[in-house]
Formats: structure tokens, C-alpha cells, sequence
């Protein structure tokens, strides 16, 4: 009994002991808020959507006979998942989706963290020329991209003009120009840019002399690459996996525009036309499932990291790094890599600035060239009246708004990225660290257009200490950086797992506070992550319109919205001149960052 | 610091459960089969100015959700005309703007005043209208123009159609006469239309022809002269007609523009024929395309894509909504500026009093089907699972 009692006590003096500790230490705290958060921005949407998918619309009413809108139903995943319906409207898109996933992941990894490695670890040339034109293509919209793939590769199929193929004689095949090979192909154009931006600034943290030790080991080029340089970027690549996997399974432009001409569905392409025919809750409960998925993949990689040490490559001391010699291969690769960049670069950015300037599309005489559609007055001739964009009076206004959403969610969304990251890497073996990085993926797979109507309702009014934002930039904000905090924490994430944690624990020692120790030891070194990290969300949030397209007001409106209403108007060459300029936007600001902040995106050591 | 940590966990606990509000449905939402008594064609007689006045009473401002980016220059000219009322055009799609509505209702946000969108399957009507989220307003003096069945669901701006396009360098005339033209093998893999999966207003004209099957039956007798037999899996002629449709190797598009580029693109040697809306004739004059419309097909074109006016419930700038409706249909006589953007190649107005622009087909001319908003709402589902169902 008194041996119990001790027992007893000696327990709840641990647990004391424990709770002080879990309530004292800053880590926890950090988690707690971000929990906290977290919680509110994401969990409370999905709810929102799980309780949906489960509740009769009033749609529905012509299918359920008898039920009232709001009853409890299991309908809506009966219908997708065992109905005559199921194999048409999921399994077949969904493992059309699967195939496309996989395929753009790992070639887009290949490609990217390849292509980092050159310009990181090597004497390739013009080296800042190269590392500054590979990042471009995600900059690019993915419809243009799509457009370029077709005005090569178009067949006569679908009619319209040929395509460059099919006018010099060969004819192209339709599993060619359209359906997953092309979707593939496109996709891994576009994704590439994340494991090039978040491989390379993990290549660069690498001090070279591990890889000479293996060399005076006796190791040779290949394996040094196998066995040295290849784990220690593992977390750079693994994150870029995930980001690629999901996104490629997720996004709707690409598959829309190359597949279904030839009746070929993604899952995605499935779940937008649900959501845009009202069947709202049908598209919910799709996106449930790929969100399912992605969750997998986050855990998956959980796994793959959990069982291996440590990849911590930022030490204390000071690293340098020695450009591997190419050799007689350093012809070739330039040759290839110049090759590369005329075609998935320059092209379609070539084709979307000469639409700009055509009078009439399709039409290349010198004569139906002009410069109205950028500044052109009014001219009754031309597209119903309407002036050139550059002298549209609410121009102005949509640069200053795109702007001021761009800068301020990127910076903000990085931020919490970098604090994401940082708890998912120094928590990598708790519940925790786990937990919030599987938490933080979610919003990236809900569809953009669900995303803000649900946001529409939870900040339309005031509820309890959360303020009413409709109608305000700051309610843009919000949706914008929760949608792309899986982006930012994982940029923060392979940025944080590099740092090693002697750094942390020897400032510990000196006294140096938690803030402090943020402040002087984690954010310095994380620099360069960072900035990698803060574009990759700039481009993205730059070119996004179906996010925040319902709480949008007139007078917030951006640029894409801009190009949507022309697109809308059938002024297709306005939207282009648009598109345009939101390209040299972000290619301005990219070039700034680059210049502000010396090597770390792009140019070599 | 437990304190602060136990303060937080409280706040939690206060925002999930706030929230836990704005998740659910309404309850009291009507069901579709419910009587509509209290939607009658009330007509309204106050005129311009007296809701002018009003208007500026009621704070000087309007929100118009539309589907059309040519709304901002009705609401430019709008503003000319009444100066102190202030006008903000918000352009989404339909899906944007009734789920936007939607939301800020439930949230009793009453932010659009006058709604502008397209019914063709019935869902406006049905779900909005009929459950008194939306509105119409019937300003006497300007419905005493409009016959009176196109007054049945809403306030009509004006109609649009889809139309089968023809290259014109390839076609000497229309190369197709019927429906069942495009199940013959000559067409196979030269039929460019949207996927009706992907977009309603391609399923609503399926559901039209659905809900005219005897009439579908009777052209196929006239077509091919035998009588039609039924595969197995179609029940009737609209559903045969919808099988060999699909199975005649169609191409998707994702858009209208894209469809007519297929189809217009000059200096090709075969062209596909395609489906697309009316207003994209504009594009014969804006892109170099040659292409016509087929404006006669056994047994009909198909039905009207009428563009509606809706006031919303609970507006807090009601007169103002009233002016802009009348300021759109053209006002009293029709003359008025609001109605010109709208006023274009492909779009009809259904004023009687407003003369169909040059370039436009008459609709007296025209073989369209009357719009019949529920029997097309209630039939739509049909047609949709029947189409999915032939997706292999």
C-alpha cells in the first residue's frame, strides 16, 4: 500500500516534471500555436467537406426520391465507389492519374535534380546564363505551355491550323500530340523547377571535401554520386517528390487541355468538371480521396526518412566546394542542355508574346501586325472598341494589387513554412513533427475554387474572435498562404533537416535563448532555403485566379483576373498581353532576388 | 505560461465551435417538386425616375454578379445616365457566381443586388428562384414587348443558341440536315463538340432532344426511311441517337473558342464540324475564320440559352437593382445604351420592339425548342447518368 502510494507519487511528480517541461519549452509552444492554427485554416475546411459529401443537396433531390436537402446520405460515395458509374467517373481517372503522377515524378526528378547537380557541382558553362533560363518554364503558364506542345505536335485530328510537324509532311500520331504521353511530358516541363530549386540549394550546402574524401577513398565519379551526393540531397528530392506527385495528380489545366479531346480523364480533370456542373459535393468526395493519397505519400516518405540518420549537411565549419571536371562530356551536356532550353523555354514564350501582336490569330504577313492590343486607343474596328491593356484605367490598379498579395503572402506563407519545417524536422520522431506535416498537406489537394468557398463562409462574418475579412485583401492573403503552406514547409523542411542541431544545442549552451538562437543561428543559415522557398510561392500565387476568384471584389482585382475577363470577352490576344506582363513581372523580381541576394538561387559557387 | 496555454487551448475550443455554424445546411430550403404559387409574374410599374429617387435613398450603390464581361460597359453607361448611383460588376462563371451567392446568403451577407446568368438545365429556377433566394422583377411596361413564354422563369436579357458550325472553304453549304446525320460513319472522327459531362449547357441540349424523343424517332424514319430499332441499354430514341453519337470517335474540346478554331481555321482540306455557341460567329470577323452556322436540323436546333436578370432577396440596394434591370433590357422603349453590349453577332434580343442586329438569323426563322425549365430539370439526371453510362 505505501509502496503504492510512493509509486503513485513519485508518478505524478513525473508527470508534473513532464507537463513543466512540455509547457515551458519553446518548441512546444511553437507547435502549440501552430496546432493551434492549423486547426482553424485547414482541419475545420476538410470537416466542412467531409460533412458535405454525407449531406443530401438540394441537387440531389431529382435523385433521392423522398429526401429533404440536408438528410444524411451515403449517395454521394455509393455513386463513386460502387455504382456502374465508379469505374468511369474514378477508377479509370484515377489510375490514369496514378500513371501520370509517377511518370511526372520521376522524370521531373531526374531532370531537375540533374540539371541542379550541373549547375551546382560542375564547370558546365555559361552556367549563370543556364541556371537562370531552366528555372523559367514554371514561370510560364501551363495552358501556354500546353499550347506550344500542340502547335508542334498537332495532328489533323482536331483540325484547326496543323501543327509544325504535320505541316512539314510528318504526321504525328494522337497518342503523341494528345493524352498522357503529352500530359507527361508538359507536366515534367512545369514541375521540374521544384526539385531543381530545392535540390540545388541542397547541393550547395554540401561541403565538398565529403565528396573528396570519398574520392581519395578511391571511389569513382559515378559511385561518389551514388553513395555520397545522393543521400545527402535525399531530403531536398523526397520533398520535391511529394510536391510533384501531388501536384501533378492534382492540377486540371494540363490534363484538360491534351486529354480530353481524346475522352482521357485524370482524377482532376474529373473532380473540376463535377465542381463546375454544381455537383459539389460529388467533387468533394473526390478530392477526399486524393487527398487520401497524398496523405499516404507524406507518411511513405515519413517512413523512407524516419529509418535513415541524419542528412545534416550545414555544419559549423566553413565549406567549399570544387566544380567537378567534365571533361570531353562538357560539349555534349551544353549542347543538350541549350537544346532543352530552346524548346521548353524560349518557344512557348516565343509563341505567347507573337500572339500579342497579331491582329487576327493565325495570320503572320507583316501587315497584321500591330501594337493595338497593348496600346492601342479605342478603336470600334478592333475587339468591340476596346482599348489597348496598357491604357485600360483599372491596369494600374490590378499591378498594385497583384503585387501586394504576391509580396505579402510569399513572405508571410515562407515564413510560417520555415517555422513548419523547422518543427517537422526537429520533430521528425515525435507525434508531433509527424503530425503537422501531414496536417500542412492537405489544403494543397483541396481544389482551389472549394477552398475559397469555404473560406467565403467562415470569414463572411464574425466569428467569435475571428474577425469578418469579406471583401478585403486580407482575406485574399489568408487563402492564398494556407493554400501554399505545403509548398513553404516543405522548402522549409529540406531546408531545416540540413541544419545540424550541434549548432542549436551549442548556442543552448552559451545561453543563447530560443528567439535568439532562431534569430541568430536557424534563419542565417537558412538563407538560402528560404529564398528558393519565398519564390517558388511568388511564382505560383502570381498566376492564380480560381483561389481567390469568390472573394475577389472589383476593386481587388489582379492580374489574372484580368486576363480571365478578356479571355472572357473573347480579346485573346489582351489576355496574352496580360499574361505577358505577369511573365516580366516575376522574371524582374526574379532577376532583383537573384542580384539582392548573391549566389543562393542560381549561380554557382 | 500554463496559463497562456490553457487561455489558447480555450480559444480553440471557442473557434471550432463557432465554427461548427457555418458548416451545416439549411434545413428549410424548399424541395424542387414544391409549389411555386408565391412566384407569380408580378408586374412592376414604378418608372425610372421614381426608382431613381428611391435608389439614391437606399445609399447610391449596386452589385451586379454576371457571367458576361461585357457588363461593365452596360454598368458604364448606367452610370452616365444616373450618376449618383456607383456600380461594381463582379465577372465570374455561373458556378462562381450561384455558389457565391449561396454562401453569403446562408452567411446573411447580401452583398449582389442583381444577378446575371444562364438557366438551360433548369437549376436556376429550381433551386434558387423557387426557394426565394433569387428574384425577378417584370417591369410592366418593357414585358408588355416580350411573349409572354419566355417571362416563365426569370427576366429575359437576351437568348443565345448552340449552333453545328462548317468550314466554308470545305463545305460548299451545310453538309448535315438532321441529327442523325452525325451518327453516319462519313462523320466519324470529325465531330468536335464539348464533352456534356463537362458542361451543362452541352447536357441541356441532350436533355431537350431527350425530352423530344418521338420526334427524334420520327426524323430517323424520314432520314433513313426504315424505323428505328433500339440497341439494348436505350429505351428510346434520344438514348440511341445519344449511343451512336458517342461511339462515332467524338473530339472534346474545352471551350467554344477552341471548338471554332478546329472548325474555322482557314486552308485546311477537311475540317471537323463543330458545336459551339452562337455568339462565336463573332469570330468570322475577329479571327479571319471561315465558318457558318447550320441553322436547320431535323427535327430542331436545339433549345434557347436565355440570358437572365434576377434581383436577389433581401438586396439592400432594391431600386437600384430595379433601374439596372430596366436599364439593361434598353429601358421603356428599347432604345436605351444598357442593352447595346449585349446586342451582338449570335445573340438575339426578345424585345419586340428591338430589331435583330444585321448578321443574325431571325429567331422566327430558326427551328428552336421552347425552353421548359422544370420538365428539362427533372429529365436531366436521366441523361446525365444515361450519358456517363456510356463512357467505357
Amino acid at each position: 500500500m505505501i509502496e503504492n502510494q510512493q509509486r503513485s507519487y513519485s508518478k505524478s511528480k513525473r508527470i508534473k516534471n513532464i507537463l513543466k517541461d512540455v509547457f515551458t519549452n519553446p518548441y512546444n509552444i511553437i507547435v502549440f500555436i501552430s496546432l493551434v492554427f492549423l486547426t482553424y485554416l485547414i482541419i475545420v475546411p476538410l470537416i466542412s467537406m467531409i460533412t458535405s459529401t454525407f449531406q443530401v443537396a438540394q441537387g440531389e433531390l431529382r435523385r433521392i426520391p423522398g429526401s429533404q436537402v440536408g438528410d444524411f446520405t451515403l449517395y454521394y460515395w455509393q455513386r463513386l465507389l460502387a455504382s456502374e458509374f465508379s469505374m468511369s467517373t474514378l477508377y479509370k481517372p484515377l489510375l490514369n492519374s496514378l500513371l501520370i503522377g509517377v511518370c511526372v515524378s520521376v522524370f521531373s526528378i531526374t531532370l531537375g535534380s540533374g540539371l541542379a547537380w550541373f549547375m551546382v557541382r560542375t564547370d558546365l558553362p555559361f552556367k549563370k546564363f543556364f541556371s537562370f533560363a531552366v528555372i523559367i518554364p514554371y514561370m510560364i503558364p501551363s495552358w501556354c505551355k500546353s499550347m506550344a506542345w500542340l502547335t508542334v505536335f498537332r495532328n489533323e485530328r482536331v483540325g484547326g491550323s496543323a501543327g509544325f510537324l504535320s505541316g512539314i509532311g510528318i504526321n504525328t500520331p494522337d497518342w503523341l500530340a494528345y493524352g498522357p504521353f503529352a500530359i507527361i511530358c508538359v507536366l515534367t516541363v512545369h514541375y521540374y523547377a521544384y526539385s531543381y530549386l530545392l535540390t540545388s540549394s541542397a547541393l550547395r550546402s554540401i561541403n565538398s571535401e565529403l565528396e573528396e574524401m570519398g574520392e581519395i577513398q578511391g571511389a569513382g565519379k559515378a559511385t561518389i554520386l551514388r553513395k555520397i551526393t545522393l543521400p545527402l540531397v535525399m531530403p531536398a528530392i523526397l520533398s520535391s517528390v511529394i510536391l510533384t506527385f501531388s501536384k501533378s495528380i492534382g492540377t486540371f489545366g494540363v490534363p484538360a487541355f491534351l486529354g480530353m479531346k481524346i475522352n482521357y480523364y485524370t482524377i482532376s480533370t474529373m473532380l473540376y468538371s463535377n465542381i463546375k456542373q454544381q455537383n459539389t459535393s460529388l467533387g468533394f468526395a473526390i478530392s477526399i480521396i486524393l487527398i487520401t493519397i497524398a496523405a499516404m505519400t507524406v507518411y511513405i516518405n515519413q517512413k523512407i526518412i524516419g529509418t535513415r540518420k541524419s542528412y545534416e549537411t550545414i555544419g559549423g565549419k566553413g565549406g567549399r566546394s570544387t566544380p567537378l571536371r567534365l571533361g570531353k562530356w562538357r560539349g555534349l551536356f551544353t549542347a543538350l542542355i541549350t537544346a532543352f532550353i530552346g524548346l521548353a523555354v524560349i518557344m512557348p514564350i516565343a509563341i505567347l508574346f507573337l500572339e500579342t501582336f497579331l491582329k487576327k490569330t493565325g495570320d503572320y504577313s507583316l501587315s497584321n501586325f500591330t501594337l493595338h492590343y497593348w496600346i492601342g486607343a479605342s478603336d470600334p474596328a478592333i475587339a468591340e472598341g476596346e482599348a489597348g491593356v496598357l491604357r485600360n484605367a483599372r491596369f494600374w490598379t490590378n499591378v498594385k494589387n497583384t503585387m501586394i498579395l504576391v509580396v505579402v503572402t510569399s513572405v508571410i506563407a515562407t515564413i510560417i513554412g520555415q517555422i513548419l519545417g523547422y518543427i517537422s524536422s526537429r520533430g521528425r520522431k515525435k507525434v508531433s513533427g509527424k503530425l503537422i506535416e501531414q496536417l500542412v498537406f492537405i489544403p494543397y489537394l483541396i481544389p482551389s475554387i472549394a477552398f475559397s468557398a469555404i473560406y467565403l463562409s467562415m470569414f463572411s462574418t464574425r466569428h467569435g474572435i475571428v474577425p469578418a475579412l469579406y471583401g478585403s485583401m486580407a482575406l485574399m492573403v489568408v487563402v492564398s498562404v494556407v493554400k501554399h503552406i505545403p509548398f513553404a514547409s516543405r522548402a522549409g523542411t529540406s531546408n531545416m533537416i540540413q541544419i545540424g542541431t550541434e549548432l542549436e544545442e551549442a548556442a543552448n549552451i552559451e545561453g543563447a535563448s530560443f528567439m535568439k538562437r532562431m534569430l541568430k543561428v536557424v534563419l542565417p543559415l537558412s538563407k538560402g532555403g528560404f529564398i528558393s522557398g519565398l519564390m517558388l510561392i511568388f511564382i505560383s500565387i502570381m498566376k492564380e485566379l480560381d483561389l481567390i476568384i469568390l472573394i475577389i471584389t472589383p476593386k481587388l482585382a489582379t492580374l489574372p483576373y484580368m486576363a480571365f475577363q478578356y479571355s472572357n470577352n473573347n480579346n485573346n490576344q489582351m489576355s496574352d498581353v496580360v499574361a505577358v506582363i505577369m511573365f516580366s513581372i516575376v522574371l524582374v523580381i526574379y532577376l532583383i532576388t537573384n542580384k539582392v541576394s548573391g549566389a543562393d538561387i542560381s549561380s554557382s559557387m | 505560461m500554463l496559463k497562456k496555454n490553457i487561455v489558447a487551448m480555450g480559444l480553440i475550443f471557442m473557434l471550432v465551435t463557432s465554427l461548427a455554424g457555418c458548416g451545416g445546411k439549411d434545413k428549410n430550403t424548399k424541395t424542387s417538386d414544391s409549389s411555386n404559387d408565391s412566384i407569380k409574374q408580378e408586374m412592376s410599374d414604378e418608372d425610372a425616375e421614381t426608382l431613381y429617387q428611391q435608389a439614391i435613398k437606399e445609399g447610391g450603390k449596386l452589385n451586379v454578379y454576371s457571367i458576361s464581361s461585357r457588363m461593365p460597359k452596360a454598368a458604364e453607361s448606367f452610370m452616365e445616365k444616373y450618376p449618383e448611383i456607383k456600380v461594381e460588376v463582379y465577372d465570374l462563371k455561373q458556378n462562381e457566381v450561384l455558389e457565391k451567392i449561396s454562401r453569403e446568403y446562408k452567411a446573411d451577407i447580401h452583398t449582389c443586388d442583381v444577378a446575371h446568368l444562364k438557366d438551360e438545365d433548369g437549376s436556376v429556377w429550381n433551386e434558387y428562384v423557387k426557394n426565394n433566394i433569387l428574384k425577378i422583377y417584370y417591369p410592366k411596361d418593357i414585358c408588355e414587348n416580350i411573349d409572354s413564354s419566355y417571362l416563365e422563369t426569370g427576366m429575359p436579357l437576351y437568348t443565345e443558341m448552340y449552333f453545328w458550325y462548317y468550314n466554308t472553304e470545305v463545305y460548299d453549304k451545310a453538309p448535315i440536315d438532321s441529327w442523325w446525320d452525325l451518327t453516319r460513319e462519313e462523320w466519324r472522327g470529325k465531330l468536335i463538340t464539348r464533352n456534356p459531362q463537362d458542361d451543362s449547357t452541352y447536357m441541356a441540349l441532350f436533355t431537350n432532344l431527350w425530352l423530344a424523343s418521338d420526334e427524334l424517332e420520327a426524323s430517323y424514319k424520314e432520314e433513313f426511311g426504315e424505323d428505328l430499332v433500339l440497341s439494348k441499354g436505350c429505351k428510346n430514341a434520344a438514348e440511341e441517337f445519344m449511343y451512336r453519337f458517342c461511339n462515332n470517335d467524338l473530339i472534346y474540346a474545352a471551350s467554344s473558342d477552341e471548338i471554332c478554331e478546329a472548325v474555322g481555321t482557314k486552308g485546311q482540306d477537311s475540317a471537323p464540324i463543330g458545336l459551339a455557341a452562337s455568339s462565336k460567329m463573332r469570330k468570322v470577323e475577329s479571327d479571319g475564320y471561315v465558318m457558318n452556322t447550320i441553322e436547320n436540323i431535323k427535327p430542331f436546333i436545339g433549345n434557347l440559352q436565355i440570358n437572365y436578370l434576377y434581383t436577389v432577396d433581401k438586396s439592400e440596394h432594391e431600386s437600384a437593382a430595379k433601374l439596372f434591370v430596366r436599364w439593361l433590357m434598353g429601358e421603356k422603349d428599347g432604345k436605351g445604351k444598357g442593352f447595346e453590349p449585349f446586342n451582338t453577332l449570335g445573340g438575339w434580343a426578345l424585345r419586340k420592339d428591338v430589331e435583330t442586329l444585321e448578321g443574325n438569323t431571325p429567331l422566327t426563322d430558326i427551328n428552336y425548342v421552347r425552353y421548359k425549365a422544370d420538365e428539362v430539370y427533372n429529365a436531366y439526371v436521366n441523361v446525365e447518368d444515361f450519358w456517363i453510362s456510356l463512357q467505357k
